[in-house]
């Protein structure tokens, strides 16, 4: 069923680093929990269960695949475009339960939005630049003024 | 006399070494000698450096000082006192320091472009700017680096061909207008404004570079960077173009042949000792040029590896992803191991896979030779936005080079200015400050052509051309006439009664034999050089592909290119032509009366 499953590949070490916990059966009830609360913001499927979370191929890079069943309908799964919806909308939950950002917690098909421009999204009235630039070329200019004048005074002394 | 007693003077002689030495050492310390020193054999390149210092660079620069400190006049009168037929070659030294001038300030329009833009954090050439929709980077960026579209886009708005030119880029005339005012207010008062500005000009960039010294030295990968440029290739010490290359920049660094120097001088007092200033200004421009390109090697070696660690990290984690192993099985130290183990084990997949995987190289990073602006706005700016606190570094490096190429504009304009404000048909009319701004203004509007879209074309065709020949030239017409015209007992007399002591056989050699010589021959290198390779060829940015294509002058260009060597060199037999024709001219009138 390649089109409803979605692979998962985690960074612990590059995340973490010493901190970084080992993957194993507890961790992967509790991603099951997070897909299932995830399912359950999302639609109105309140009675998805983590059972119905299936994982496989679990390696040790770490990356596995994972399918959500229908509660209601046995042996059938979720389209792909509820299970993407869901973890969009809860993406920031799921991250902060394995101390993961969206880089180090990765869902292979579904691509997070980009960070906002590194620049306030409405631009400031004058850029930063043009501030620097005033303040240097009122005291070039106040300089020359001060200069001119003085050398007209000593010429007419 | 009257007009002795009313010639300015430095207040001390402190301050004409410090103004010979703001104006020697400029940004081609910064930016030309690492490049040669990478591609003449490292260490090696220290060989012919310092054996054209001691032939061509100390001589020469004595002779231009005792010239300027003895005659006491800019570089027309000077030379028109050696002889009426001489003239000429202090108009040439004009022309050519006029030419300088417009499109040297450029260069600080930029620096302060990129000193104004490091108020900000993140600094702008850090990141890509995303697209217009947001789904991605902007797509000139993706291809090329951060730092490359800020420095093509963002600060020149390069277009694609000298031919396009566009229009004039507001942001840019802003910075020009402002680095011509603080030049202006430099030169106002003439040496009594310009030495106390020397004092800063001079010392400052010698205290950024010590601080990026020890930043340097301390950065991971610095050591890289240093033996690879320290290491000599001793076999290139046998290549010509090395010891060209070597006295060329000896010859250039020094700023010999503009009059600036004669300039300087000529508000010595008469007893100041200009052999020993000489020997000094030409040891700390060598050393300082020798001092920045390990400071630049040290930059160079963090980059590098830099590149190669992200590269590596790049290559690990797609080995990591696509054949899912555990992390931290592969590291930089077992990568070919791996490499191997995995084609043996999943041949099909890793052939698909091996297209994406490069080769990085740690030799291959350090191997990129750059010069000029791109050594100094595109390289270190990468190499900065890497550090901690880069915004304190930014200002700092920019800053600095601010004070490079004001110290350098401070003799240009003198070199113009001296020998208007010596005449006495413009210096009776109007007043210093006038004539200094008259100059400003003249340079800073012919210096808007720089600022369009295809300015750093034009900036190129100056830099390339304006001074070359020309200098080599005025120079050797300065040193025969010197030697052989105005006659090398003479002036032997004339340094005994300035400085106490005659010149010693040294001396006397280098300037009879040895510095013609060698100009002779580098003139004759240069010609031989320009006519062999047809036609001349520049490096034009392609946004569509993000980077640099090699793109043919037009005609209109050439003729430009011309122009400038014409202007500047036919000075020189014209002044004599025309002296000549007014002495016949008088010698007619006194004969009829």
């Amino acid at each position: 069923d390649a089109q409803n499953a979605f692979k998962v590949r985690l960074s612990l070490k590059t995340a973490l680093g010493e901190n970084a916990y080992a993957w194993d059966a507890q961790e992967e009830f509790l991603f099951k929990a997070m897909v299932a609360f995830a399912m359950r913001r999302y639609s109105s499927r309140s009675t998805t269960q983590t059972a119905n979370v299936l994982l496989c191929n679990v390696t040790d890079r770490v990356s596995f695949w994972f399918v959500v069943t229908d509660p209601s309908r046995n042996l059938t799964t979720v389209p792909g475009r509820e299970v993407e919806a869901a973890i969009r909308m809860n993406r920031h939950r799921i991250n902060s339960a394995f101390l993961l950002s969206d880089r180090t917690l990765q869902f292979l098909k579904i691509t997070s939005t980009l960070a906002p421009p590194l620049e306030p999204s409405t631009p400031p009235s004058t850029p930063v630049w043009l501030i620097v630039f005033g303040v240097v070329l009122c005291l070039t200019l106040a300089g020359i003024v001060f200069l001119i004048a003085g050398g007209i005074r000593q010429r007419r002394r | 006399r009257a007009m002795e007693k009313s010639r300015p003077l430095w207040d001390n002689p402190l301050q004409f070494v410090f103004a010979c030495i703001s104006y020697a050492v400029g940004l081609g310390n910064v930016w030309r000698f690492p490049y040669l020193c990478q591609m003449y054999g490292g260490g090696g390149f220290l060989i012919p450096y310092l054996i054209m210092l001691i032939a061509e660079g100390m001589p020469l620069l004595y002779l231009e000082l005792a010239v300027g400190q003895r005659m006491r006049q800019g570089s027309i009168g000077a030379w028109k006192i050696i002889s009426p037929y001489l003239c000429g070659v202090g108009v040439a030294s004009v022309v050519v320091s006029f030419f300088l001038s417009m499109y040297y300030n450029v260069i600080n329009a930029w620096a302060f472009w990129y000193l104004f833009h490091s108020f900000q954090d993140p600094l702008p050439w850090a990141t890509c700017p995303l697209n217009s929709n947001r789904t991605g980077y902007e797509e000139e960026c993706e291809k090329t680096s951060s730092t490359q579209y800020f420095w093509y886009r963002q600060t020149l708005n390069i277009s694609p061909a000298l031919e396009a030119s566009g229009s004039v880029q507001w942001e840019q005339a802003l910075c020009l207008t402002l680095a011509w005012l603080v030049v202006y207010l430099c030169i106002l008062r003439g040496t009594e404004s310009t030495g106390k500005v020397v004092y800063i000009t001079a010392s400052l960039p010698y205290c950024v570079l010590i601080i990026y010294l020890i930043r340097g030295l301390t950065l991971h990968g610095a050591v890289n960077g240093l033996v690879y440029m320290f290491t000599p290739k001793l076999e290139q010490l046998l290549n010509p173009k090395a010891w060209i290359s070597a006295a060329t920049q000896i010859f250039f660094s020094l700023g010999l042949g503009f009059g600036s120097l004669i300039a300087f001088a000529s508000y010595n007092e008469p007893g100041t000792n200009c052999e020993r200033h000489a020997v000094i200004v030409s040891l700390i421009n060598s050393t300082t040029s020798i001092f920045a390109s390990i400071v630049t090697f040290s930059i160079y070696g963090f980059k590098a590896t830099f590149n190669y660690e992200s590269c590596l990290s790049k290559v690990i984690l797609l080995l990591m992803d696509a054949f899912d192993l555990e992390e931290g099985s592969v590291t930089a130290d077992n990568l070919s191991q791996m490499k191997a183990f995995l084609m043996a084990t999943h041949p099909q997949q890793y052939a698909q896979l091996a297209p994406q995987l490069k080769n990085c190289s740690l030799e291959a990073e350090l191997d990129t030779a750059v010069q000029g602006t791109g050594l100094a706005f595109i390289v270190y700016s990468e190499a900065i936005k890497n550090m901690e606190v880069p915004q304190l570094y930014s200002v700092l490096y920019f800053f600095m080079l601010l004070m490079l190429g004001i110290g350098s504009m401070l003799g240009n304009t003198a070199a113009i200015l001296t020998p208007l404000t010596d005449s006495k048909f413009i210096s009776s009319r109007f007043p210093k400050e006038v004539i200094s701004g008259a100059v400003c203004l003249i340079n800073c509007v012919i210096g808007l052509i720089f600022t369009m879209e295809a300015g750093n074309y034009w900036f190129d065709i100056f830099n390339d051309y304006a001074a070359t020949l020309s200098l080599l030239l005025i120079v050797l017409v300065e040193t025969i006439a010197v030697c052989y015209i105005y006659g090398i007992r003479r002036f032997e007399k004339d340094l005994h009664t300035m400085i106490g002591h005659k010149p010693n056989w040294y001396w006397k050699i280098m300037w009879a034999f040895a510095s013609p010589l060698l100009i002779i021959s580098l003139f004759i290198f240069y010609l031989t050089d320009y006519i062999l390779t047809g036609t001349l060829q520049y490096q034009a940015w392609d946004a569509t592909q993000g980077q640099l294509v090699t793109k043919d002058y037009p005609g209109y260009a050439l003729a430009v290119i011309g122009l400038l060597v014409a202007a500047s060199t036919m000075c020189i037999p014209l002044g004599a032509l025309v002296t000549f024709i007014r002495k016949k001219g008088k010698r007619e009138r006194v004969s009829t009366v």
